[in-house]
């Protein structure tokens, strides 16, 4: 795939993140055009959840730069002279944004429906009727169209991915983030997930996943970046990634899947 | 040794409205200091996970200081300490045409306090069980602070409050006859007035025991009740409205116990 002039819609620039004496982000540099899928792959503790969560502000780094759609993340920038947003403008900028946990973190005393409808309706103003009525369309899209009024506890772990996918989606983001959206499911439900994933991908959404689902991300993904210890060790497209010239450390870390 | 049965029955199946008036003091005062209790409790709950400093340790001390007083103590040290000593002197009210007494004011304020210290306990343990998935998945709905508080923290929170506070406010309903040192003419005192001119003691203890069991007992109906509501997301039935809620509890006889989370 040949490089767009289009400004990226995410764009991470030389991200550092230290947790305390931790340094966990060593200088993340990574993109995504609008429409394409980034795949990030790597052992765990290699940050990439970190870099993640870095792009909605569930984490904040202290060096480098994100931008999503142009906008800077977390931070103001007067004259190369930075200080962190408000919370007010923190707020706004994550409406844009969707997240998937890998706990699904559905509010556990609300219904399916009532997990959908609850930010469309407090946070952007939307009707009640609007916003029920949008939740069952997504609903039907994710297959839970006969699950809306069930209770999280009551769902399968699959069941409640696919609703928290719904959640997301019914906010309209930008751009959605997947924090190893499969890791907590067993082998026949993570297909399930999986293909839901690959139908928003299909529908033109912004995504960046972090997965440890090799095939998953060899098919969906526009790029495929590996992590490790910091660092994007490698980023390329599937078919460079995984066939025709596999980076040394890439092979080291695909064999160690398998 | 002689049981007057007649008396005895006499007073327990029609009651004076002297004694329903005392009944009415026991009620009114519990519910009160419950209320005043749990906002106190509320608020210092918070208090206590506030990024201040300063505020972390006023609620920590308010806590310390109340839990480490019997409650018998602050009623009377509301009462007569602080007019003896000049700060404060309760007197009388009126309200609506009801004559609200001095010690009965010092009576709701005291038990309040207390109260208040062991909601403050019981919030910040309901508040720290909300997990932290939870919020980050609402921060990433975009909900800010004051919104995920309401609609996420402070519901989850309630349904790990609501079994101490139940049990709290049981102990409340006895507790009030402590008021009675200072003056409020609640049920306890009555029986004590009532025996001391009758001298059927013995009856009238049986009685009011049994007037205390009634109102516990009452008590722990409505409080399944609450729990049952509140613990709809993990029954098989539907619970949606509080008629749903009296029928499941009564068919299922779901009993008081700890509330349970995923």
């Amino acid at each position: 795939m040949t490089k767009s002039a289009e400004t990226p819609l995410v764009r991470a620039k030389d991200v550092e993140k230290w947790f305390g004496e931790l340094h966990v982000l060593k200088g993340v540099s990574l993109s995504v055009q609008r429409g394409e899928v980034l795949s990030i792959i790597g052992p765990s503790g290699s940050g990439k959840s970190t870099f993640l969560r870095c792009i909605n502000q569930l984490e904040t780094y202290q060096r480098g730069s994100i931008t999503v759609a142009g906008e800077l993340i977390g931070h103001h920038d007067r004259n190369g002279v930075r200080s962190a947003l408000p919370n007010r403008k923190v707020v706004a900028q994550r409406r844009r944004i969707g997240m998937v946990f890998q706990q699904f973190n559905l509010f556990w005393h609300m219904t399916v429906l009532e997990n959908i409808i609850e930010a469309p309706t407090l946070v952007l103003g939307q009707s009640r009727r609007r916003a029920e009525q949008r939740a069952m369309e997504l609903l039907a899209r994710v297959g839970l169209s006969d699950k809306a009024d069930a209770y999280p506890q009551k769902l399968s772990g699959g069941q409640q991915q696919r609703a928290a996918i719904a959640r997301a989606l019914a906010m309209d983001p930008d751009l959605m983030l997947f924090d190893e959206p499969t890791s907590a499911l067993d082998p026949e439900t993570t297909g399930e997930v999986l293909k839901v994933m690959a139908e928003l991908a299909q529908s033109g959404m912004t995504m960046v996943i972090v997965t440890h689902e090799m095939a998953f991300a060899r098919r969906v993904s526009n790029n495929v970046a590996l992590m490790e210890d910091g660092l994007v060790v490698c980023e390329a497209t599937p078919k460079a990634f995984f066939e025709d010239q596999p980076h040394p450390r890439v092979q080291a870390f695909l064999s160690k899947m398998h | 040794m002689s049981f007057d049965w007649p008396f005895f029955w006499a007073q327990l199946t029609n009651p004076s409205d002297l004694y329903l008036l005392a009944l009415c003091r026991t009620i009114t005062m519990a519910v009160l200091a419950m209320v005043l209790g749990v906002l106190i409790g509320t608020v210092v709950g918070f208090g206590r996970l506030s990024r201040f400093w300063i505020i972390r340790a006023i609620c920590s001390f308010y806590v310390w200081l109340v839990r480490g007083i019997p409650v018998l103590v602050l009623l009377v040290f509301f009462f007569s300490g602080l007019a003896a000593a000049g700060f404060f002197r309760f007197s009388d009210i009126n309200f609506l045409g009801m004559r609200i007494t001095a010690s009965f004011q010092a009576a709701v304020i005291g038990l309040a306090l207390h109260e208040g210290a062991y909601m403050a306990e019981i919030v910040r343990n309901g508040i720290q069980a909300v997990a932290r998935g939870q919020i980050e998945a609402a921060k990433s709905l975009g909900m800010g602070t004051w919104m995920l508080t309401r609609r996420i923290v402070l519901p989850q929170a309630t349904r790990v409050i609501v079994p101490p506070l139940g049990n709290d406010f049981n102990h409340m309903l006895k507790t009030t006859s402590l008021a009675s040192v200072i003056g409020v003419q609640e049920i306890f005192q009555l029986t004590e007035t009532l025996s001391a001119s009758t001298f059927r003691t013995f009856e009238l203890l049986i009685v009011l025991s049994l007037t205390y069991l009634l109102l516990t007992s009452a008590w722990n109906l409505i409080q399944g009740i609450i729990e049952t509501k509140l613990r709809a997301y993990e029954l098989d039935t539907s619970v949606k409205s509080w008629t749903e809620a009296v029928q499941v509890y009564l068919q299922s006889g779901i009993r008081t116990s700890g509330a349970r989370r995923p």
